[in-house]
This record gives structure tokens, C-alpha cells and sequence, in this order.
């Protein structure tokens, strides 16, 4: 394959190269990876590879170290495994600091934190939290470099699953598909300017972690944790122990006694807009 | 189980949060939190006293928690052991 292109992705201390064969992949990379400015000695750990086949019926193809990963006739889907991917690469070889599946929110220059498995409705609350004004880094990723409290969040779009309009339609004009919102198969993926106009990214320190629980028809539960239990939940959400010192364990603490968390259980956004807005108001 | 005398596990690390514990095992990457009363029963698991030993100390110095105890130390050693945390001699 000639190279029509190139771009590095760069984030927690690692980094990947991309390359393509048609123009036409910068759009789709525009639409899934936004620039992180990143501060860390970066190492290059995969080579990605697009091809797009034109004949006979347009086919994107990705590859992985010349082996090939994936192919799809809908750019859509092709866009939300590549940054599947890419996402792996980067969190399987991070080791210069904690990195944890999490969202990652800002307000007034402050860090809220969303640690969460697969299944906890992250993204749902989290695209939620950006239509009460507060500013979206990612729905994936929050890295912390070793020894310091600043969040660097995976910025890229909001990938929400299909059942996720049901509550989230009166908020994102899924309407009218575009530059701002990617419809796949089976999911979306949506720019965080499609909820919020002004929404701008940011490295701040963390100030607060929430862990949400969506539980249909519950009651809402809402719960300090104490440092011990924050300390739990996030050793539970923390990607790349594995390649940490102790396992992160140390660092974990650390945060732990010294930033908030809170734990809430909840049916309905209307049940948390309060006490939500009650914690942050003290920013 | 009384008469059973549970010893720390040592490859646990331990990190006391004001009154909480919390334990993580690296070999297993097994990690467990410990509330105030955990942490007490944690602290008594010296290989030494017996969970008969125990009881008796946590009731003469928790008199109003009374019959509650006996069921909460067997729980939670119970808990430990599950988890590798301690080996009962």
C-alpha cells in the first residue's frame, strides 16, 4: 500500500501510529480522535493501517502490525472499532501512571471523575452531566501521570448505545446525522458540542469522584464513601495495574484520602439533578 | 472454628484509611475492604488467639454490641478465609 497519510495518536505516555491509503480516513479520524496535548515522553507501541478498497463496493479494512483486524462496508462502524483499537493499544501498554476506565468531566477548572465498567451507564450519565453545563473530556479514558492528581482524559466522542436515545433524546437532536453525530449499527457517536455549544477540554485536577449506578425503578441511593471505599472501587477500575508499581495500590490510596467520592444509585437524571448541583455549587 | 487460630497472611499490603482497612495481594491481585469492625478482627488474626479468644476479647470491650459478636468474627474470619487472607492453625 502507497501512504496517502499519516498521524500519530499520542496519550498516557504511549503512542500509535496510523496510516492510510486515502484521504478520505482523515475525516473519519477527525471524527473519533480530537488532539490531546501531551506532555509525557510518548512511545510508539503499534503501526495501524487503513486501506480503503473502492471495488467493488467500498470497504474499509484496518490492520494491525501488517495482520489484518478488521473490515466493514459502514465507515461508521469501521470509525468505532478503530477507535476501539486504538483505545486498547494505548491502555494495554500505559505504565507511567495510573489509568483508569472512567468519563472525565470538568467544571470551573475543576475535575470530576466517573469511574465504571462496561454496563453502568457511564456514557448515559456522563452525556447527561455535559447537558447540565459541565464540560466533557472523555467517556473512556482518565490517565493520571504518576504522582500528580491532574486528569489527562482520552478526548473523543461520545459513544452511546442505541438504547441510550430513549433517555437521552430530549437532550441530542438525533434527527439530523452530520458532522456532530456518527449513527453506526448499532450505536453513536456524538460530538460533545451537539449537547453543549461551548464545551471545551481541559487537564485539571480531580476534585470529585462519582460512581453512578443507573437501576431501573429504583430509588435513589446516595452514599459518601469513605477513603477505604473509594479506594475499592477505584483499585476496580484501574486498566493498567498490571504495569504499575505494587499494582497502583500505593497511588490508589493516595488519591483515595484525599479526594471525595460518592456512590449513588438512581432511576431518573431528575433524582440527581440536586444533589449533583448541591455538590458542585461550592466550585 | 473456636478453636481455630487465624494467622495474617503476609503477602497481603495493608493501608489504614482512618478506621477503615484496606488490603490488596499482588500475587492474586485480590483486594478486600475492611470496615472498622473488619479491621479490628484483622488485627487480632496473630496466629496466638483463638476466634473463642477473640469473641471474648470484643465482647468485654463492646459489652453493648453483646451476642452480635460472636456471629460478626466468625463472618468476617469466614470472609478472610475465602479470600486467602489469613490460614487457620
Amino acid at each position: 500500500m502507497k501512504s496517502k497519510g499519516k498521524r500519530i495518536i499520542q496519550y498516557a505516555g504511549n503512542a500509535v501510529r496510523l496510516e492510510y491509503n486515502d484521504p478520505a480516513v482523515e475525516e473519519i479520524l477527525d471524527s473519533i480522535i480530537y488532539p490531546i496535548h501531551s506532555s509525557t515522553i510518548d512511545k510508539l507501541i503499534a503501526h495501524f493501517r487503513i486501506e480503503i478498497k473502492k471495488d467493488p463496493d467500498q470497504e474499509y479494512q484496518l490492520f494491525l502490525d501488517n495482520s489484518q483486524i478488521f473490515k466493514s462496508k459502514n465507515n461508521i462502524d469501521f470509525a468505532e472499532m478503530l477507535l476501539s483499537k486504538v483505545c486498547y493499544q494505548l491502555a494495554f501498554n500505559s505504565q507511567d501512571g495510573m489509568l483508569f476506565h472512567a468519563a472525565g468531566l470538568g467544571h470551573k477548572d475543576n475535575g470530576i471523575m466517573v469511574p465504571g465498567g462496561i454496563g453502568f451507564g457511564k456514557s448515559t450519565f456522563t452525556a447527561w452531566m455535559v447537558s447540565q453545563g459541565y464540560d466533557y473530556f472523555s467517556d473512556e479514558f482518565v490517565y493520571f501521570p504518576w504522582e500528580t492528581d491532574e486528569m489527562h482524559s482520552f478526548n473523543r466522542p461520545l459513544h452511546l448505545k442505541r438504547p441510550s436515545r430513549n433517555v437521552l433524546s430530549h437532550l441530542i437532536d438525533y434527527d439530523t446525522p452530520g458532522e456532530l453525530l456518527k449513527v453506526g449499527s448499532h450505536s453513536d457517536l456524538i460530538h460533545p458540542n451537539l449537547i453543549r455549544t461551548d464545551n471545551h477540554y481541559y487537564q485539571p485536577p480531580v476534585w470529585l469522584i462519582l460512581f453512578p449506578r443507573y437501576q431501573a425503578e429504583s430509588a435513589l441511593q446516595w452514599k459518601e464513601l469513605t477513603p477505604a471505599e473509594t479506594g475499592l472501587e477505584l483499585m476496580q477500575c484501574l486498566i493498567n495495574a498490571r504495569n504499575l508499581p505494587g499494582h497502583g495500590f500505593g497511588e490508589i490510596t493516595r488519591l483515595a484520602r484525599k479526594i471525595r467520592g460518592i456512590q449513588f444509585t438512581y432511576s431518573s437524571f431528575e433524582q440527581i439533578e440536586k444533589p449533583i448541583k448541591d455538590i458542585l455549587k461550592s466550585l | 472454628m473456636e478453636d481455630k487460630k487465624p494467622l495474617r497472611n503476609q503477602d497481603f499490603r495493608l493501608e489504614k484509611m482512618d478506621d477503615e482497612l484496606l488490603l490488596f495481594n499482588p500475587k492474586s491481585t485480590n483486594i478486600l475492604y475492611l470496615n472498622e469492625t473488619a479491621s479490628l478482627i484483622w488485627q487480632l488474626c496473630d496466629g496466638q488467639r483463638s476466634v473463642h479468644d477473640m469473641v471474648s476479647l470484643l465482647t468485654e470491650t463492646f459489652p453493648e454490641a453483646g451476642a452480635s459478636i460472636k456471629k460478626d468474627v466468625e463472618d468476617t474470619i469466614a470472609l478472610f478465609k475465602k479470600n486467602g487472607a489469613i490460614s487457620l492453625a
